[in-house]
């Protein structure tokens, strides 16, 4: 071939140059966090743990990360729940519109988060909903619904429904068709789909910042604060904690996801 | 032992779309019919609507005496093997064949000894904690039929069940399935397109097309005396050739081809002698005898070699009669020895032609 | 319904397993959700932008008339316009090497895509003020290069508004465009090959139009996506590089006109409806993004 050798190289180094800077904010936290300056500075001199100490001890972050993690883990199960018997009557099921109803659904993903968090917003709070539990565990279960919907729907699809015919004919009704054959099937979208749920709702800012209060204050609606007004190296341990969970969680998703197709 | 089942004018419609019509049929206790026809010809509607996962637009499906067409599938009590097998791929092969036990709410001890037997009858004894995918799809096979046979339904439903196996598989397991059947007694209806799959293990075959149940009959029967061009022409291999009535002569029935030969055949029983109408002559290649010369009183059809092909047992000689190329298969032993280009001529067997009216409606 | 398609019918129906009343059951909490959580809340934000004491247009007047409330919706469509040209002019060769690349590299390339998919907007917005402040890692480097002898002020600036918002959606790009590459049949490009073409010339006149449907596709859904950008723009931008969202965001909590934060919903949601039709004809003609790496 005639590709040259040295385009090639400068191929190989635009990748490499552009994927550097894609991973390096994610990964530029993790020396902040334990630099000992308590202003911004790079590269970060000494090293102290004193970040995650302030962050642990703070009560303040401890209640919104406790806050969100309460919201995020209630808005998985809402979520999952609510999506995974979405996506079984949008897939198996006899509806009429059924691609309006799709399209409807995954429309929280499309429509600007600003318009969705303003409107929650204003019907919020005359309803004294704003810094409530259950007003974000509205908010950030229908966010999430839509990636349950996504994962789970496609899971379906690839189940063969003979299996379903085939319980039926040995005498299962419909919810033990489902508790036996169809759920064991598609665990692992399930499974993948609660992940995407629950970080949908822990590193969801834009309504978070809207309709959290005094009181209920999810930990990105806190950040968002700290960053904006006093930009400590508390945020820089907040963010590793954070980045570190993700991380895992998004290795959790892949290997579910492998499962699925083996 | 097996229940009747009856199907009483059922029609099912997708949409405007008749996809079966008017099927009726009385599958007798014990008795194995096959449901046989070509893709789209309805068959696997009509099997669907017999295990009640379709509900039938009309009519009426029997089991036994008892009208079942609003039972639901789980309720019916039916056994049924899937195309390709639709085992539980998180069960073992014990929990599959189990399955139908659990939903029954049988004993523990009870199940454990059923399952055994159910994989003694399959030859499957040790393989038990396997899973599916670690068997061949022979063994998948049994374990499906295993485990629609556990639960010792009255019924059992096969759906293409042999398709996905290679050739001598096949035909072992077409046995195997024939002697569990007769030896359980349980009724059999089983779809397949393949033709000589039904004709070896069926007691009747059901032929459809376009929705509609064409012929019941025996697999003799179904061979020997079709009951229209399309079971004619599907039900092994045959040759239809278009011909209109001339006259009846000393030596049999006068007929001409398209192309305008003429030839008789002996003993050809033509109820409607009518030269204008135009028909069709139904004759396997096995009934017509070729010659190099037309020694015979009467007229015979007049052809050119195309090719031979020999089949190991006999060869099969493709003639070419008409102007339009219209291709003859005839039969003939296995060392015959025909050229290409040679003129040859058509001896059909009158008691073993079949004669169609050759409708406008029919293609 | 044609005659034609007898077979899908059938086939279809066998998919189906659940009756009329079990479907309704199973979608309704659903349905549920989306009326109370969501048609009805932003129903009333759209209505509200019409009414003031009667009908009136007069918060639309407003909004596309006063020079202020213009620039922001220009500098909005501007900015989600040059972000992007730039995650396609970055994303492209990204999604070209991991579908060319063979596995552990791709899966590389892939993790390095998805790794800042995943983390936090908040960090990911904290991260660029360290590195785009006056003494951050980047203006430390042009220093040392010698390019400059005083930092730059890169902070609070379009410009970092843009490079941050591109970081955040180039995966957005990416997915649907490695999608369509890998729908190429490799025996293409070979039979180009094959045929004389020069790889540029593979490349331009085959490989490319090829992917045209993912490259349109994953470019509608990030510009759809810049247009409605709030977190970034407000951390990292100044009160010169304001967007819609913030701005919508300023006139609900801080200047509490309600109806005008609701005109400016409105035009940010019909401008978005109307991408997001477009998209979804081609997200049919195309299905790459939902596949996983």
């Amino acid at each position: 071939m005639r590709t040259s050798i040295a385009a090639k190289i400068l191929f190989a180094s635009f990748i490499a140059l552009a994927l550097f800077l894609m991973v390096l904010p994610t990964l530029i936290v993790f020396p902040m966090s334990v630099g000992t300056s308590n202003y911004l500075e790079f590269p970060p001199k000494g090293f102290t743990l004193d970040w995650f100490v302030a962050y642990f001890g703070d009560e303040e972050w401890m209640g919104a990360t406790w806050f969100s993690l309460k919201v995020a883990c209630a808005t998985t199960l809402a979520a999952t729940a609510i999506g995974t018997m979405a996506s079984i009557a949008l897939v198996r099921g006899r509806l009429p519109g059924k691609s309006l109803i799709y399209a409807l659904t995954l429309s929280p993903m499309i429509i600007p988060h600003i318009v969705i968090a303003v409107a929650l917003y204003l019907f919020f709070a005359p309803l004294r909903l704003t810094g409530n539990f259950y007003g974000f565990l509205i908010a950030h279960t229908l966010l999430a619904v839509p990636f349950v919907v996504l994962t789970v729907s496609a899971a379906l699809q690839r189940f063969d429904p003979m299996l379903e015919l085939a319980a039926q004919s040995c005498g299962a009704n419909s919810i033990q068709t489902f508790y036996h054959v169809m759920l064991p099937g598609i665990v692992p979208g399930v499974a993948a789909g609660a992940v995407f749920a629950f970080l949908t709702s822990f590193d969801e800012a834009t309504v978070a910042f809207f309709i959290s209060g005094l009181e209920g204050k999810t930990i990105t609606r806190k950040m968002f604060e700290d960053i904006d007004f006093n930009l400590t190296p508390i945020i820089a341990a907040v963010s590793t904690v954070i980045v570190g969970a993700s991380l895992l969680l998004m290795t959790a998703v892949h290997f579910l996801q492998n499962r699925q197709r083996g | 032992m097996g229940q009747s089942v009856e199907i009483k004018d059922v029609w099912k419609s997708f949409g405007g779309f008749d996809a079966v019509r008017s099927a009726t049929v009385k599958i007798q206790a014990g008795e194995f019919l096959s449901l046989l026809g070509p893709s789209g010809s309805g068959k696997s509607t009509l099997l669907m609507m017999v295990a009640g996962f379709l509900q039938p637009t009309s009519g009426k499906i029997l089991i036994g005496d008892e009208d079942v067409t609003a039972v639901p599938a789980n309720r019916r009590g039916i056994g049924m093997v899937f195309q390709k097998y639709a085992l539980f791929p998180h069960m073992t092969v014990f929990e599959n064949i189990a399955f139908p036990l659990k939903m029954r709410k049988l004993r523990r001890s009870e199940i454990e000894s059923r399952v055994g037997q159910a994989l003694d009858l399959v030859k499957l004894r040790d393989l038990g904690s396997r899973l599916p995918i670690q068997l061949s799809g022979g063994q998948q096979q049994r374990v499906a039929v295993a485990r629609a046979l556990v639960f010792e339904p009255p019924v059992l439903l096969m759906d293409e069940p042999l398709g996905a196996l290679d050739k001598k598989l096949r035909e072992e397991m077409q046995f195997e399935i024939k002697n569990l059947q007769q030896s359980l007694g349980v009724t059999m209806v089983y779809v397949t397109h393949d033709q000589e799959e039904a004709l070896t293990m069926s007691d009747r075959v059901a032929v459809m097309n376009h929705g509609e149940m064409q012929q019941i009959a025996d697999p003799k029967t179904l061979y020997r005396e079709p009951g229209s061009p399309f079971v004619a022409d599907f039900v092994g291999k045959m040759n239809l050739i278009e011909v209109t009535y001339v006259d009846q002569t000393a030596s049999g029935a006068l007929l001409k081809t398209a192309g305008g030969n003429r030839f008789s055949i002996q003993n050809l029983a033509v109820s409607t002698p009518d030269p204008e109408r135009p028909m069709k002559i139904a004759a396997r290649p096995e009934t017509i005898a070729l010659s190099r010369r037309n020694e015979t009183s009467g007229t015979l059809l007049e052809g050119t070699i195309h090719q031979c092909v020999f089949m190991g047992s006999m060869t099969m000689v493709q003639v070419i009669v008409g102007p339009e190329d219209e291709v003859v298969y005839v039969q003939t032993e296995a060392d015959a020895s025909y050229k290409p280009g040679e003129v040859a001529y058509l001896e059909f067997d009158g008691s073993r032609t079949s004669l169609f009216a050759h409708g406008p409606d029919e293609n | 319904m044609s005659i034609k398609e007898p077979h899908n019918a059938g086939r279809s129906d066998s998919r189906i397993l659940y009756g009329a009343g079990m479907s309704w059951s199973l979608i309704l909490p659903w349905l549920g959700l989306l009326v109370v959580g969501f048609a009805y809340p932003v129903f009333k934000l759209l209505s509200g932008s019409f009414f003031d004491d009667g009908f009136t247009l007069v918060h639309y007047q407003r909004a596309v008339t006063e020079p202020l409330y213009t620039a922001v919706l220009l500098r909005t469509l501007r900015i989600a316009l040059i972000v992007t040209v730039c995650a396609l002019l970055v994303g492209y060769p990204i999604a070209y090497a991991i579908s060319k690349l063979v596995r552990p590299w791709s899966m590389v390339v892939a993790a390095c895509v998805l790794i800042p998919f995943w983390t936090s907007i908040l960090v990911r917005s904290y991260a660029w003020i360290v590195l785009l402040q006056r003494k951050g890692l980047i203006n430390t480097l042009l220093i040392d290069l010698g390019v400059t002898s005083e930092p730059l002020r890169l902070l609070y600036t379009e410009f970092a508004v843009i490079l941050a918002m591109t970081h955040v959606l180039l995966p957005f790009l990416i997915l649907p465009v490695y999608g369509a590459l890998k729908t190429i049949p490799a025996d293409l490009p070979m039979a180009a090959y094959n045929l004389g073409a020069t790889p540029i010339k593979v490349f331009w006149k085959v490989v490319f139009p090829l992917s045209l449907p993912g490259v349109f596709a994953g470019c509608l859904i990030t510009f759809i996506l810049a247009l409605g950008f709030y977190i970034t723009p407000a951390l990292v931008g100044g009160p010169n590089s304001l967007m819609m969202a913030t701005l919508i965001g300023q006139q609900t909590t801080q200047v509490l006109n309600w109806p005008f934060a609701g005109a400016l919903a409105t035009i940010l949601l019909i401008t978005t409806v109307v991408l997001a039709v477009m998209f979804r004809t081609l997200l049919a003609k195309n299905r790459g993004f939902s596949s996983g790496i």
